[in-house]
Order: C-alpha cells, then structure tokens, then sequence
C-alpha cells in the first residue's frame, strides 16, 4: 500500500516564560517523531495526556507549524497554500461543543465550507447539506438547531459532517469519543468504521483508550514525552507489547488480561 | 421571550417610583430651597411675604402631601412648571434636548465606529507596535481632561488657525445661510465636541472589543474554521467579530442615558444649549420641577437602556433565552 502520510524527525517545542522569573522553560512537546501511514489505514496515536500526541496531530493538521522536521502528505511536502491542497487533511476537535460557533446554525455550519470549497449554492447547497447529515446518521431537521441544542453525540457526529463536507483524504479526530456515554462512544466509532471502509478515507485518531484502538486500528503508535516509544501493527503491539510503558498502558485497561502476565 | 419583556416593562413601575421618591426626599432634605435662594438674603423681605410666595409654589404643604401632587401629574406625564420662569419643564427639556442628542449620538456613533475597529485591529496585531501605539493614545484621551483638551483644541483650531467657530451651535449669521451652508456650519460647530466626547471615550469600547476579540479568537471554532481553510477575513469578520460583539451591547445599553444627560462643564466651555447645562441651572436654583423631571427622564432611559440590552443578548445569542 502506498504511504498518505510520512513524518520525518518532527520536533515542536513550547517555551513558558514566567512573570517573575528570567529563566525560560521549554517543553518539548513533540521531540523528533518518525512515522508512516498507509492509505486507507485507521491508526492510532496512544500515550498518557502531555505526550505530545494532540501536538503532534495538530503539526500534521497544520493547526501548529512544526519548529523542525518534515511531513510529507500523498508524497509531496505539506502544504496548505492553496484551499484544494487545505481541505484534504481534516481534524476534528476534542471539544466539539468549543469547535462550534454557537452563533450559526447547523445547517449554515455544514454549508458554509461546501460553499466556500466547492462553489455550491441554492437548492444543491441544501441537498448537499441533507446528503452529509444523513451520512453521519442525522436527521436533517437538524439543519435549524444551534449547537447547544444537541447532544454530545449528535454534536460529534455534526463536528465529522463538517470535516466530511471537504471531502478529506486523511481525517484526524482527537480524542473523538472521550466526553461521550459508553454507548454512543460504539456508534460514533462505528461511523469512523464506515467511512473508513466505504470512502476510503485514512483515519488518524488520538486516544488514551486502549480499547478503542484494538478495536479499531490497523496500526498503533505509542507516544510518551514527545517521543515515540514503538509503533507496529495492532495485534504485534498487543500482543507483543516491547516497551515497559506500552504493558503499562495495556494494564490500565479495566479488566485487563495483561495485569495477571506483570 | 414576549411574557419576559412585560414582565421587565412592569417591573420598571415600582423601581421608577422608588426612584423618584428617593430623589424627591433627596433635592427637598438639601438646606435651602427655592424661596431661600431668591428671598431670604434680601432683609427687606417680610416672613409673610415668604409664607405668601411657598404657599404660591405649594411649599407650605407637607412633605408627603407635595410628592403625591407630583406623582398625581407624573402619571398623566405633566412634569409641572418651572419656578424660575413658570414654563411647563417638558418645553424646557424640549427646547435643550436636540442640542445635546446631536452632540451626543453624532460622538457615540464615531466613538462606537472607531472603538470597534481599533479594538479587532489591535487585537489581531496584539503585543505589536502598532497595539501599543493605540493603547497610548486611547487612554490618553480617556484620562486627559476633556475640559483642558477643549481649551487646547479650541486656542489652536479656533484661535491660532481660525478653521473653526469655537463655540456654541450656530453661527451669529445662521439664519440668512441656505440649507447647504446651514448644514456645513452646524457640521463645524460640531466636530470639535464631537471629536473630544468620543476621543474620551475610544480607551472604553477598544479595549472591551479587544479582550473580548483575544478571547473568541482563541477559541476552538476558530481554530475550526482556520482548519477548514476558511478565508481569513470571513473568520474574523464573520465568526469572531460577531461573538466579541456581546460586551460592545452592553456598553451601548449602558451609554443611553448618557446620551440625554449632558456634560455641565462641557457645555459651558462651548456654549452648548443642552441639558446639562438645564440641569445644572435648575439644581443651583431649586427648581424642583424641573430636577425631578430631569432626573425622572433620565433614570427611566437608564433602566430602558438596560432593558434593551437584555433583549439583545438574546438576539445576538442564541444561547440566552429569558423565561
């Protein structure tokens, strides 16, 4: 399979400075990270929270500019200087309810970047709307309600509509289940599943839950202090896990099979 | 949303006989009063002649049995005659209001206006020279005397070039100008007020727009909305102006009562024909009439502003629904 994503020797690093001190400290949130993605994989970025792994995703998503190293995305290096080449890699928020414009509806949230990218208005407009609402499972009554009118599920499903709408190649979610019920947390998934599978789409998704991952990942990488302990295939990674901080992960699972192997 | 406003419009009854209650105890517990100030110094006058002039006003009456005749005209909206020259106080206020409106809505709007654009514009330059710069200058204007920059303004503009009049409203020879000249001259007379009120005031609106726009642009919807590829300028004009817009509301709600009270020492600087002026005037005298009229008008426009910028939160928000 061909790579849709490589990162060479990516490094991002945050300085704080604080009021009353002279001295500068530096948090090297993503330190030197290498990695590959194939097309049409869902991997998965695993690590405690301030491993760098949302850094590290929002690098790729060009939300953050890398301080070194370099991304290459479908072979070429990333760029986002034009909208065709932009609305390729999408990124879905943690907070959804933070990523919406509590101001505009949701129908306007959807079609505002069809109009922008695909020069759609009028009665196409809507339908194309309608079409991304009910791919994400969504009624399309749903196109006069505010974002604080809807549940956290149905607000992660409008949040992936909306990066649907650009028609991505890769679509990052970080943490796309995290605030939800466990319920909802399976059909959300699902959806990624689906879109994976029919649209072909790559899907890069940051996690800490190691369940969601075995279930749905093809690849794993483990992240800690902005590096990347080890990276493989799903099944190697559990079931050969090399690193200590990997079995550690493993064993924080609930009911975890790994605790009885310590 | 409609039962929310008639709940508040009827709540403004009681607070505005509370109001007025206050006030009245208020001007008539001040040492002095109207007889007092015109008869009292002068020893020819005779205590009877005193008695005859309050039983004249109706000051010989108790307290309580005076503000119940008030109210009793209040409530059909007759604010009474003014002692000083025994003209209906609603005429007096009419006479004076336009001067001040205009001075004062023409100095809001351009306040409002650059307020607003120098607040996004430093906000997307922020820490930089140019914010710094407008940071200097706004609140040297909100500390500097609006008085003494008058002064200055006026030696300079009117005195030394002569590009401008100086004071008052009209020229001398306003009335035999055509309606173009008219407007031009009443134009003239109006930049200097106008520029040195709004002047004072820009510090206020920028910097409530900019904190409020550092706030929304830090926010994940516009981080979306960068991810998404969205042009800038749709970003900043169209999704994060419009949510920093909710604290310039309330600066406007609360700028309405301002708009009919005016400045005392302003308006005696330029000679301006306005309320603040009225009210000063009649306050010095103890024209009761006409300060309870004054301050009547203006604590129902300061509860109405309030009002008002209530009900536009819920227009500008969707989130905010009144029961």
């Amino acid at each position: 399979m061909i790579k849709i994503l490589q990162v060479n020797n990516l490094k991002k690093y945050f300085s704080i400075e604080k009021i009353f001190s002279e001295k500068e400290k530096i948090v090297k949130a993503v330190d030197g990270v290498s990695f590959s993605i194939k097309k049409g994989q869902i991997a998965a970025i695993v690590g405690e929270s301030g491993s760098g792994k949302t850094t590290l995703a929002r690098c790729i998503a060009g939300i953050e500019i890398p301080d070194e190293g370099e991304i290459f995305f479908e072979g070429k290096l990333l760029d986002f200087s034009t909208k065709e080449k932009r609305r390729k890699i999408q990124y879905i928020f943690q907070d959804t309810y933070g990523s919406l414009n509590p101001r505009i509806k949701t129908g306007d949230i959807l079609a505002e970047p069809i109009r922008y990218h695909f020069n759609l208005s009028g009665e196409k407009l809507k339908e194309k709307v309608k079409e991304f609402l009910k791919k994400v499972g969504l009624n399309e009554n749903f196109i006069k309600n505010y974002p604080h009118e809807l549940s956290g599920g149905q607000r992660q499903r409008i949040v992936i509509a909306r990066a649907l709408t650009m028609e991505p190649k890769l679509l990052i979610a970080d943490e796309p289940v995290s605030n939800l019920d466990v319920s909802v947390q399976a059909q959300i998934l699902q959806l990624f599943l689906e879109l994976n599978l029919k649209d072909k789409i790559t899907i890069l998704i940051i996690t800490h839950d190691l369940r969601i991952v075995y279930n749905l990942a093809d690849y794993v990488i483990v992240m800690k202090d902005g590096k990347i302990i080890e990276s493989g295939k799903t099944d190697t990674i559990f079931l050969n896990p090399k690193s200590d901080y990997t079995k550690n992960l493993l064993c924080s699972i609930p009911n975890s099979p790994y605790k009885n192997q310590k | 949303m409609r039962n929310y406003i008639i709940k508040r419009l009827l709540l403004l009854v009681p607070i505005l006989f509370g109001i007025t209650l206050i006030t009245f105890s208020i001007i008539h517990l001040t040492p002095g009063g109207f007889t007092t100030v015109n008869l009292q110094m002068d020893i020819r006058t005779s205590p009877d002649s005193i008695a005859r002039l309050k039983s004249l006003y109706g000051l010989d009456e108790p307290l309580y049995i005076q503000y119940l005749k008030w109210l009793k005209r209040f409530i059909f909206f007759d604010f009474g005659n003014s002692f000083l020259d025994g003209r209906p106080v609603l005429i007096k206020v009419a006479e004076r209001l336009p001067a001040t409106l205009l001075l004062n809505i023409s100095a809001l709007i351009l306040e409002f206006f650059i307020g607003i654009i120098l607040g996004v514009t430093s906000a997307l330059k922020r820490n930089s020279f140019y914010d710094k710069s407008i940071t200097v200058i706004t609140f040297m204007g909100y500390s500097m005397p609006s008085f003494w920059l008058a002064l200055i303004l006026m030696f300079i503009f009117g005195v030394k070039l002569n590009l401008l009049p100086i004071s008052g409203l009209k020229s001398v020879n306003f009335d035999f100008l055509n309606t173009g000249e008219k407007i031009i001259d009443i134009l003239k007379h109006l930049l200097l007020p106008v520029f040195i009120t709004a002047f004072g005031g820009l510090a206020y609106i920028s910097r409530y727009v900019k904190n409020s726009m550092i706030e929304t642009i830090n926010q994940q919807f516009i981080k979306a909305s960068y991810a998404k590829g969205m042009p800038e300028n749709i970003i900043i004009y169209k999704h994060a102006l419009k949510n920093s817009l909710l604290p310039v509301i309330t600066l406007l709600g609360l700028s309405l009562p301002g708009l009919i009270g005016g400045s005392f020492i302003f308006e005696t600087i330029f000679a301006w024909p306005g309320m603040g002026r009225l009210a000063y005037e009649a306050a010095v005298n103890f024209d009761y009439p006409v300060i309870m009229g004054v301050v009547t008008m203006a604590a129902f426009l300061t509860l109405l502003g309030n009002l008002l910028a209530d009900i536009s939160y819920a227009l500008i928000d969707p989130r905010i629904r009144y029961k």
